[in-house]
């Protein structure tokens, strides 16, 4: 009898072991907030130039507005960061040492415009009032200019970069994080990017115009070889397609196989393929572009809503994505751009992105 | 996570433990060799249903379904090919959920249209049906005005159905206020329920796309532009984002609670997302594309559950469902348990009810991938397998007291995997998995007397079920069936 108590005293113990923890934080609570969802950093592309700018007004406002001050202003933050409060007449204070060691950790602000040496690390952010003109190799954490930035050759940034007008990245530099402008963003070849975000971005010299499309040959949907489900406003294809030169198309294109679209061709609405979508050079797709592959625009491409890949994108030269009056979105894990190319609005590649001119 | 692995363990021992009693008591030998020859000598004895089965031995615990040993009557058969049956429905749902666990925590994930911030945004309308939500309503009104979407793009349409609260008056101040914006609408006759609501309204709707926010929800300011990225896609028929319970703290159910709905969005959903399958739209922070919905013939206002319904007609007709995880929204979830215990009966008919209808379309529709057949079907079956479990425990009980002790094996199979399988959408590890992707290392604590909550899911869905069997338990009128909501009172500026 005794020996069957503790047998099942035991046995009650032992299987009550697992809800110890459960109880325990029943009683605590430890862990009983709800999941924080609401993440402005997420949506809005402006948020870190934003709580950075409100920074730099809380604390340097006063400074800032020094615009002739004889020598620069330095001093040190609650956190121990060194700054210095500069202007264009002020050589940009680095020590014996920073120029050793090729890196500063202090925070550099302009009064009006910097212009920075190269072959530095700036492990800070930077600010200026007016426009930053970086040098040669420079390696940025974080850079505010509220007119102009100009990111010289073979530059690296780490965080993010906003200018209140426009920005200019010379060749080989490589842009981690979000870049935006309130203006203009203008990439040059061999530059690599993830976030972009402008009303104009411009890949190359300059802005291509695309050429309006005539001659064009309206299809139905029983011009198509495979059976079309025409229901709900579309065509649903269930096979690999292939649509002719010149086709006008005036619904939107959902294929289950792969999709070649060719050249000079107008779809009127928006096309998703499940698998690799290319279209042909000059044509244009009045609403988005949409594939779980990859995504081959040919030259002088004209898209008009958003570009969405799970895979690749690749932008041929002198091609047009959204415009000024409708900007849009691309997207895809990479993306590749070729010269004169431009988009309007924001483009995001997740691994990375690509300014590359290769031969039309 | 850390918790989940022991406590299914601790399971497993449990049940060994038991079998291993059990042998020792029959004598039980777990050699082949021995028990093989035993076999042999035994074949040719004509047992009855009783307890000199219990002198059998056996080459192991599966013999049984493979070779016939000795005649049995033929119930005791037919019981325990029912209970193998049912050992492989639960182990196939054990399989998918830790596929979804482990591509969850180690696969690619997939978010196409996350990045979609700025387009040509199309026109939208968000419809709140709404029964009696004086003390929510107006939360979430002033919520969508705040949101970042183009006014000019934007119409609310709270559907106030039969109230008899503040409702209509609530509405109607903030409406005066923002006559472009909010567009009320009032029922005072017709089908009653929300799929009729929806339908009634959804008809006269010229915008593009249809969001549904139920009256208790909190729309963050971006949510909007995220619900309706997903529908540049021409693809996409219906969305559906991720629901957060805002009342957490309240007591250990809204902890359950919070703990399900981690594991059934930010991994089961997400998992099925990533995986091509069937997510699922859930008819609230979500929508559905006006074509896509007009060319199935719109809303089925007899429909118990208008959400799996769409979800699956659309399927059948060519249209995908996404899921977008990062689009989150904030619910108040049930804080008593009578409440619960009548939301979920309420989705069990509902989902059985698109079950019934369903699965023979989907079977034999030609534009479904195969895989995406054999999730619909295990998702449409999802709480068909409350009753199915419990009969499982029924029979390897039953049959362990009419002697058939070869089912210790399968017993054990049984306990540990019915565990894992179920707990509504999301079955443990998932629920262990969602709160580490989410952080919430602590709250994982909860989760070995989460059994607890299980258990009421169990039976309650299984009720729910049986008792949609019988013809006189089924009432054919339709009626509003809402959920209590817990807030003091409607937010005045």
């Amino acid at each position: 009898m005794m020996a069957a108590s503790v047998f099942f005293i035991f046995l009650l113990i032992w299987l009550c072991l697992p809800f110890i923890p459960g109880i325990i934080e029943v009683r605590k609570k430890t862990d009983a907030a709800p999941l924080k969802v609401i993440q402005q950093y997420d949506v809005d592309v402006h948020y870190f130039a934003n709580t950075f700018r409100n920074y730099v007004k809380q604390h340097f406002s006063a400074l800032l507005s020094d615009t002739q001050a004889a020598n620069a202003a330095q001093g040190k933050l609650e956190d121990d960061t060194q700054y210095f409060v500069v202007n264009h007449n002020h050589e940009i204070p680095l020590t014996e040492e920073e120029r050793n060691a090729m890196t500063t950790h202090s925070m550099l602000l302009s009064t009006d415009s910097l212009k920075l040496p190269g072959l530095m690390s700036y492990l800070t952010e930077l600010y200026a009032t007016d426009s930053i003109q970086g040098g040669n190799e420079d390696i940025y954490r974080a850079l505010l200019a509220e007119n102009d930035i100009e990111i010289a050759e073979g530059s690296m940034l780490l965080r993010w970069m906003h200018a209140g007008h426009s920005i200019n990245v010379k060749p080989r530099s490589v842009l981690h994080g979000r870049v935006s402008a309130d203006n203009t963003i203008h990439l040059t070849n061999d530059c690599h990017f993830e976030r972009l975000y402008a009303p104009t971005i411009l890949f190359g010299n300059s802005i291509p115009q695309h050429k309006k499309l005539t001659e064009l040959n309206k299809l139905s949907h029983e011009d198509i070889a495979h059976k079309v489900d025409t229901r709900g406003e579309r065509w649903l294809i269930e096979s690999d397609v292939n649509i002719p030169d010149n086709s006008l198309i005036e619904s939107n294109l959902i294929v289950v196989g792969k999709l070649k679209v060719g050249k000079g061709c107008r779809i009127t609405g928006s096309v998703k393929s499940r698998h690799n979508l290319s279209v042909g050079e000059g044509s244009e797709i009045t609403g988005s572009l949409v594939s779980n592959d990859n995504i081959h625009c040919e030259n002088n491409c004209l898209i008009a809503g958003p570009v969405i890949s799970e895979k690749t994108v690749y932008l041929g030269a002198n091609s047009v994505i959204g415009s000024e009056e409708k900007p849009t979105t691309i997207s895809a894990e990479v993306i590749q751009v070729n010269s004169n190319t431009v988009a309007y609005g924001s483009i995001w590649a997740r691994q990375k992105g690509i300014v590359k001119y290769t031969e039309a | 996570m850390r918790l989940s692995v022991p406590f299914n363990v601790c399971c497993f021992l449990i049940s060994l433990t038991f079998s291993g009693f059990a042998f020792s008591e029959e004598g039980g030998n777990l050699n082949p060799e021995i028990t093989q020859s035993q076999n042999q000598s035994t074949h040719q004895i004509n047992t009855p249903v009783g307890a000199q089965q219990s002198q059998k031995t056996r080459s192991n615990d599966f013999a049984f379904f493979f070779e016939v040993e000795r005649e049995r009557h033929w119930i005791v058969t037919t019981m325990l090919y029912s209970l193998l049956v049912i050992v492989a429905i639960i182990i196939i749902y054990t399989i998918r959920h830790f596929r979804f666990t482990l591509n969850r925590l180690f696969g690619h994930q997939r978010h196409p249209y996350l990045d979609i911030d700025i387009a040509d945004w199309p026109t939208v309308t968000v419809l709140i049906p709404a029964h009696n939500e004086e003390k929510v309503i107006q939360t979430i009104l002033k919520a969508l005005l705040d949101v970042d979407y183009p006014k000019d793009r934007l119409t609310i349409t709270p559907i106030n159905d039969r109230s008899t609260d503040k409702t209509a008056e609530l509405v109607n101040e903030l409406a005066t206020q923002n006559p472009e914006i909010i567009k009320p609408v009032t029922r005072d006759s017709g089908v009653e329920g929300k799929a009729a609501a929806l339908k009634e309204v959804s008809e006269s709707v010229t915008s593009e796309i249809l969001l549904v926010f139920d009256a208790d929800y909190i729309p963050g300011k971006g949510l909007i532009k995220q619900l309706v990225a997903p529908f540049f896609d021409p693809e996409v028929g219906a969305m559906m984002g991720r629901v957060v319970p805002i009342n957490v703290n309240k007591n250990i159910l809204t902890r359950f609670l919070d703990l399900e709905r981690s594991g059934g969005y930010q991994v089961d959903q997400q998992a099925r997302m990533n995986l091509h399958l069937v997510p699922q739209y859930g008819g609230t922070v979500g929508g559905v594309r006006v074509t896509a919905l007009n060319s199935i013939g719109g809303w089925d206002e007899n429909s118990l559950a208008e959400d799996t319904d769409i979800t699956y007609r659309l399927l059948i007709a060519g249209w995908k469902t996404v899921y977008q995880n990062r689009s989150e929204c904030y619910e108040e979830v049930p804080e008593t348990w009578p409440t619960r215990i009548n939301q979920l009966k309420r989705w069990t008919r509902g989902h059985n009810h698109s079950t019934a209808i369903h699965s023979i379309p989907l079977l034999t529709s030609r534009r479904v991938s195969m895989l995406e057949k054999i999730d619909g079907l295990l998702l449409l079956g999802v709480y068909m397998v409350s009753p199915i479990l419990l009969l499982g425990w029924l029979l390897a009980i039953s049959l362990f007291f009419l002697g058939e002790h070869l089912m210790y094996g399968i017993i054990a199979v049984l306990a540990v995997t019915s565990y894992g399988a179920l707990g509504n959408f999301a079955a443990f590890f998932e629920i262990a998995a969602a709160l580490r992707i989410d952080g919430r290392t602590r709250a994982v604590r909860l989760l070995s007397i989460n059994i607890f909550n299980f258990l009421v899911s169990l039976i309650s869905t299984s009720k729910a079920t049986v008792g949609q069997m019988f013809p006189f338990s089924r009432s054919k009128k339709l009626y509003w069936q809402k959920t209590a909501r817990y807030r003091k009172k409607a937010d005045k500026k």
